[in-house]
């Protein structure tokens, strides 16, 4: 059932077993596990169905380092971000999960082992067809697929697969209204999240509409999942009983956020004397079975571990011509190079084939980079966020080391790369993209003075608080976040549902 | 290997005709090397950027070249091209491996490149 908030006699209060604050991937999913069961749910969220301007403002905030676009990288109504997402989905790798404290880089208090079954369920749930990441067996048997065989041992290749993208708020819409247990509050705000004095419970949520009205939600149980930035700020602004925040005892919330830096343009260029060697679906997405796939190269879990290296996922796109683009003197070079390729022989015939290179790359996590609370208040009279995020110097080499791996294997090959980071260990401003990934402002840690919550979500110390979404991540990967968001979330409905979470 | 003695016969010719080049090698080696290359200006073009970087003169490039296409006077252009093939390979494999405008190249590459803009500038 939809109930719009705004239609509430002012000072309602509603009482419920369960309250999820947002209707992203994790909520809906949430609730899709819990509904038909036992116990009640009340999924709240912001917007309505669609897009409204002056709710999608609730998002904007203020920029510390690095100029981000706060209201454009997620959205605000039923469905969530997911109602514009790319779709790229693959699992963390086990490395991913165990850390690198050569790094700083935690380890998650769980295992690719633990989270495996949930992925398998969120496969289906993503639409994604078979779960075939790594290993291009399968791949092999549908398509005939060959993976390019770069000599060394520094690189591999595996699998991203799309989601349609799954639009949860229209896709699981029915799921969710027809449900007798779940009722959805739509354009209903939580403002703060109100905790006993001992701060060791939540008693209720305070909640409030744009056009002014206010009431209240009181959950034996409740679970934050407005989003990796939203999840700390509600946190922050939550200050009524903990001074410095909800769950911030340790001064860990909004701390940590990550992104995945994709340069806004190609981080190299890939010459190869010929046009046949890259096989198709290097380059673009074919449909196997149901699913759209693209392979990447990344770099080994041997060499990561030799270089002290970040994981970075480098996909190839849009063969063309050398020199057929020729923006610069220095691309003009293009063609020589590709003739100099062909001092190893080849076919005189062929053109050559220069490919374009992104990334999208691991971030080290950094107390600096944070959510902090601004002086200036939304239209419901919360303090804005600020995000302060650079992408640090260790990226940045890291970057260059893996490119630097790629030439070597793209030369061993008969090929060449280019890379085009400009010289330097800083980033330079126009070199920074990012994934609209947001994560790690309540990571999760087994010690409470390292982690805002446990490793099933809840936040230390508050016993009926649980967090589900990208800010749990402790580290990330060089992998889009929402299939992780989504196995998680169904593995803490399994706890709710079993009884482990109260 | 006729081709091979009268290149060196040609070579011996240059020696008396113009010594400053043929002090750093034999005329004909380098032209078996710069063979290798199909588009001999565009390896001009970067080896002009390659050496306008590093400073290298031709007796340099050519002496390690010899080493690194195990240069003998009678291999043919197929032995020149499996050796060069290694030599890449060999590059790559150890990271000796250089950057001209962005492009990373084997060494091996560059100094072919280095060659033909040497022998482009009358230098060799
Ligand atoms: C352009 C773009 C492309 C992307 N592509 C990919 C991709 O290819 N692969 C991938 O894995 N990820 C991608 N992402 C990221 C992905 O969209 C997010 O990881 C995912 O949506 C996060 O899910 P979530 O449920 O945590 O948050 P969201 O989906 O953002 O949902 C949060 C919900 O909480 C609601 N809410 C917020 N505050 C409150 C409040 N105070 N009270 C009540 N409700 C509230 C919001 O309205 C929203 O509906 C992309 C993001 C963008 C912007």
């Amino acid at each position: 059932m939809f109930i719009d908030g705004r239609t509430l006699p002012q000072g309602t209060v509603i009482e419920t077993d369960i309250a999820i604050i947002g209707a992203g991937a994790a909520g809906i999913t949430l609730a899709r596990e819990l509904r038909n069961g036992g116990r009640d749910v009340t999924l709240i969220e912001s917007g309505g169905l669609d897009l409204d301007a002056d709710t999608q403002a609730l998002y904007e905030g203020q920029s510390g380092a690095v100029e981000y676009p706060l209201a454009e990288s997620r959205l605000r109504y039923f469905g969530g971000t997911t109602n514009h997402w790319g779709g790229w989905c693959r699992p963390l790798l086990p490395i991913d999960f165990a850390g690198r404290p050569a790094l700083e880089i935690p380890a998650w208090p769980l295992t690719r082992t633990d989270l495996e079954p949930y992925y398998r369920r969120a496969q289906s749930i993503c639409q994604l067809g078979a779960f075939d990441f790594d290993d291009p067996a399968p791949w092999q048997a549908r398509m005939n697929l060959v993976p390019m065989q770069l000599p060394g041992d520094e690189l591999t290749t595996r699998f991203f697969i799309y989601s349609p993208p799954t639009r949860f708020g229209e896709v699981y819409r029915d799921d969710i209204v027809s449900a007798a247990n779940v009722r959805t509050y739509l354009n209903s705000n939580v403002v703060e999240i109100l905790p006993n004095a001992e701060a060791s419970r939540i008693e209720r949520l305070q909640l409030a509409t744009l056009g002014g009205n206010r009431f209240e939600i009181r959950p034996k149980l409740c679970i934050l999942a407005t989003g990796g930035i939203e999840n700390a700020r509600l946190l922050l602004a939550s200050h009524s009983v903990q001074t410095a925040g909800l769950g911030n005892g340790s001064d860990l919330v909004g701390r940590y956020f990550m992104e995945h830096v994709t340069a806004p343009g190609d981080v190299a260029a890939i010459a190869l004397p010929d046009q046949t060697r890259v096989p198709y679906y290097y380059v673009h997405t074919p449909d196997v079975d149901h699913a759209s796939m693209r392979a990447v190269l990344m770099p080994s879990d041997a060499y990561l571990a030799r270089s002290n290296g970040l994981g970075t996922s480098l996909s190839i796109y849009e063969a063309r011509k050398p020199g057929a683009e020729p923006k610069t003197d220095a691309q003009q070079l293009e063609p020589a190079v590709i003739a100099l390729l062909r001092s190893l022989g080849g076919d005189a015939e062929q053109t050559g084939m220069i490919y374009g290179v992104a990334c999208a790359l691991e971030p080290v996590p950094s107390a600096e980079n944070r959510v902090t609370l601004t002086e200036e208040r939304d239209a419901l009279g919360l303090p804005k966020s600020r995000l302060t995020w650079r992408p640090t110097r260790t990226e940045r080499k890291a970057l260059a080391d893996n490119l630097g791996a790629m030439a070597r294997a793209f030369g061993a090959w008969g090929g060449a790369v280019k890379i085009l980071l400009t010289d330097g260990s800083d980033w330079a401003d126009d070199e920074i993209g990012w994934g609209n990934h947001h994560m790690g402002t309540t990571r999760m840690g087994t010690d409470p003075r390292q982690g805002v919550v446990d490793a099933n979500g809840r936040v230390h110390g508050i016993g009926n608080l649980l967090i589900a979404g990208s800010s749990v991540f402790p580290s990330c990967g060089p992998v889009n976040p929402t299939f992780t968001i989504v196995a998680l979330a169904i593995r803490m409905a399994d706890h709710i549902k079993g009884g482990s979470l109260g | 290997m006729t081709l091979n003695r009268r290149r060196l016969l040609a070579g011996a010719a240059m020696l008396m005709l113009w010594p400053g080049s043929v002090r750093a090698a034999p005329p004909t080696q380098s032209e078996a090397m710069l063979d290798l290359l199909p588009d001999r200006a565009g390896a001009a073009r970067l080896g002009a950027q390659w050496v306008a970087q590093e400073h290298t003169e031709p007796r340099e490039i050519l002496e390690s070249l010899q080493r690194r296409l195990r240069w003998s006077a009678d291999a043919d252009t197929d032995t020149l091209r499996h050796n060069l093939a290694n030599a890449i390979a060999e590059d790559f494999h150890s990271g000796t491996v250089v950057a001209v405008q962005g492009w990373q190249i084997a060494r091996t590459q560059a100094e072919l490149c280095a060659l033909a803009y040497f022998a482009a500038a009358g230098r060799v």
